[in-house]
């Protein structure tokens, strides 16, 4: 409703935070040993998150020990709202050699046509979740409890940066009567076991009242008074979103034609509805270059996604039989 | 010391095999619970604080007297933004703390405020139930300082230089990833470690057990070792230990649950002292405010607008 001239500025987003949990490498490690051996496939896991729930902290994307649930043929975790699934890929190798020299381009480029192709495809409206598709690097060194690894969450890029034009609490974006709705919507959206894990979804206002649907009810919502898109934001900084957002933005770019809209950041304080702790941001896009054909590969756009630099974890204390006889006896 | 926790766990554990689980409840008697009230205390503390979930870990640890998907609860990616030590001299200096059980030197602190909330001279034993006040908090200013995990085993990092697609190559991610805790008033800058805190039931004590799983600035796991750092210094090395998990792997940092089932007896005979007759599912709320006294600067959530006991 503000009518006074706002700048338009660049829409920066928090990259994820990779976390992983022992369990994850110890379930890791006895898959090798136990299944796979010298066996290099790549190995089909799930990270979890929820969104931001502590106005200090973001939310990290973390592997454990059920990530593996997919390879290790044991039961998927029950739907359960701290732990929202993102499909990811684990490409393991078997020397440091080999994980120092894969060609992380190509990968990259790989998994980016993977994310691209569910947007173009409308499998992404179906299934919101794939548009937090990520992979992993490792090199797993059982002898000594080291495991080296490296995160890459693929977000599409729009040739021309996304604007945006203001980033506020929705307390302050919506009117008080709104308020109630949108979070009576919401919560029935986050209790309900049926949709609490899917992290994408619209916010559809209008004058029958506030409901929140998934992506696959676009065309069904227009229409009508306004509509949001929304995340579940594992952001917690009150002057940017998180980075799930950026593949919500290409795929409303690219399947709906949109150049400008509304975006409700659902954050969280200790896991409940809080309006002053969700922000409202109102992003312009570019047209997306015009590619819009799912069959031409090579119009994959770039994209980011690489962790700054990989890792290493030690376990041996924790973890290494021999090494937990010896400071036993 | 490594030796005889040991021996204790094997003992321990024997015991745990040839005995059955208690199955009377004496839930007001002896501060204990029962697997079953185990998981009824559970489901309202998941049903009150949603940051609490239950999980079934890894199938082959699985429990027989717990159902299979509700095997022991977690919080995770709780912060800690303060060492214990720091927080410990400022809340001396605002007015110290009473041992709920002193007599044997191995008492409980039990009138600590919410963790890591303002420090307050409180006159009541029972712990308060409200919200903890985020608003007295020290501010948190974003510091430019990016913290880069260097690894120092991948050998040469320049080939990847070239790549655009890093995350610190894009123009419209934020390069300041990593969260600083900066103090203003005493412009101590402290990273911000954050916890997994699971619970679990202990059959051998008949109470629950609370573990912490740390990770650094980074999201790094956090040695066990420097989870002593965000633990009560009356409480670092006696009553916490570093042990195996029961239904996840590796070891962690406990709180030994040694003591709980008195203390919790205690706090429910204050209760009903005052009138107050406790519910067996309010336990762990209960139970958690006390643990707030050994891990004072980890703020999890076990806070609610509730009245303690039916009334």
């Amino acid at each position: 409703s503000a009518t006074a001239p706002t700048q338009s500025r660049i829409l920066k987003f928090v990259p994820w935070q990779s976390s992983v949990t022992a369990d994850f490498w110890h379930g890791l490690a006895n898959l090798k040993l136990d299944v796979l051996r010298l066996d290099r496939r790549p190995l089909q896991i799930q990270g979890f998150f929820a969104p931001c729930s502590h106005p200090r902290i973001s939310k990290p994307l973390q592997l454990t020990y059920e990530s593996l649930s997919l390879e290790l043929g044991t039961e998927s975790p029950a739907s359960d709202r701290n732990r929202c699934p993102a499909p990811g890929t684990l490409y393991n190798t078997n020397t440091s050699d080999e994980f120092n020299s894969i060609d992380r381009d190509a990968l990259m480029n790989e998994e980016t046509a993977k994310v691209w192709d569910d947007i173009c495809s409308g499998r992404a409206e179906e299934d919101s979740n794939l548009l937090n598709r990520f992979f992993v690097i490792c090199y797993a060194d059982l002898k000594e409890w080291r495991f080296k690894y490296w995160f890459s969450f693929p977000a599409l890029q729009f040739t021309q940066a996304v604007k945006h034009t203001m980033f506020q609490p929705a307390s302050d974006y919506f009117t008080a009567e709104e308020s109630l709705r949108v979070v009576s919507a919401c919560t029935a959206w986050r209790t309900s076991p049926l949709t609490t894990c899917l992290s994408f979804f619209l916010l559809h206002l209008s004058c029958d009242g506030v409901t929140v649907r998934p992506l696959s009810d676009w065309e069904k919502c227009q229409g009508s008074f306004q509509i949001l898109l929304g995340f579940y934001d594992p952001s917690h900084l009150p002057t940017n979103p998180g980075w799930p957002v950026r593949n919500l933005l290409v795929l409303a770019a690219v399947r709906w034609g949109l150049k400008n809209v509304d975006i409700l950041c659902w954050r969280e304080l200790q896991g409940r509805t809080d309006l002053r702790h969700c922000f409202v941001t109102s992003a312009t896009f570019e047209e997306f270059g015009g590619i819009v054909l799912p069959e031409n590969t090579n119009a994959v756009p770039k994209a980011a996604g690489w962790e700054p630099s990989a890792r290493s974890v030690d376990l041996s204390s924790l973890m290494n039989p021999d090494m937990l006889a010896k400071s036993a006896a | 010391m490594a030796f005889k926790q040991r021996l204790h766990e094997g003992m321990k554990s024997f015991v745990e095999r040839i005995t059955s689980p208690r199955t009377v409840s004496a839930f007001v008697e002896k501060g204990v619970l029962t697997p079953a009230e185990f998981v009824q205390a559970g489901d309202n503390l998941v049903a009150k604080c949603p940051t609490w979930s239950w999980e079934s870990g890894d199938p082959s640890k699985q429990k027989g007297h717990l159902p299979k998907d509700k095997q022991f609860l977690i919080t995770r990616n709780v912060p800690c933004l303060r060492r214990a030590a720091a927080f410990e001299e400022e809340y001396a200096a605002a007015g110290g703390e009473v041992l709920l059980d002193g007599e044997d030197g191995e008492g409980w602190l039990a009138t600590h405020g919410a963790p890591g909330g303002p420090l307050k001279d409180d006159d009541d034993t029972v712990p308060s139930m409200d919200m903890a006040d985020t608003e007295d908090r020290p501010q948190i200013l974003i510091s430019d300082d990016t913290y880069v995990n260097h690894e120092d085993d991948v050998p040469d990092m320049s080939d990847f230089d070239s790549s655009d697609n890093l995350v610190t190559r894009d123009e419209t991610a934020v390069h300041a990833p990593y969260l600083i805790a900066h103090e203003p008033d005493d412009n101590n800058i402290l990273r911000t470690r954050t916890y997994d805190i699971s619970i679990t039931y202990d059959q051998y004590f008949q109470v629950p057990r609370v573990w912490l799983t740390g990770y650094d600035e980074s999201r790094m796991l956090l040695d066990p070792e420097l989870v002593f750092e965000d633990v009560s210094q009356d409480h670092a090395r006696q009553t916490v230990t570093i042990e195996d998990h029961p239904h996840m792997a590796g070891k962690h940092a406990s709180v030994h649950p040694c003591r709980h089932a008195p203390v919790m007896k205690k706090i429910i005979a204050i209760l009903l002292s005052r009138g107050v007759e406790p519910e067996v599912d309010k336990y762990l709320f209960l139970f958690l405010k006390f643990m707030a006294s050994v891990i004072p600067t980890i703020e999890y959530d076990y806070t609610m607008e509730f009245t303690v006991g039916a009334s």
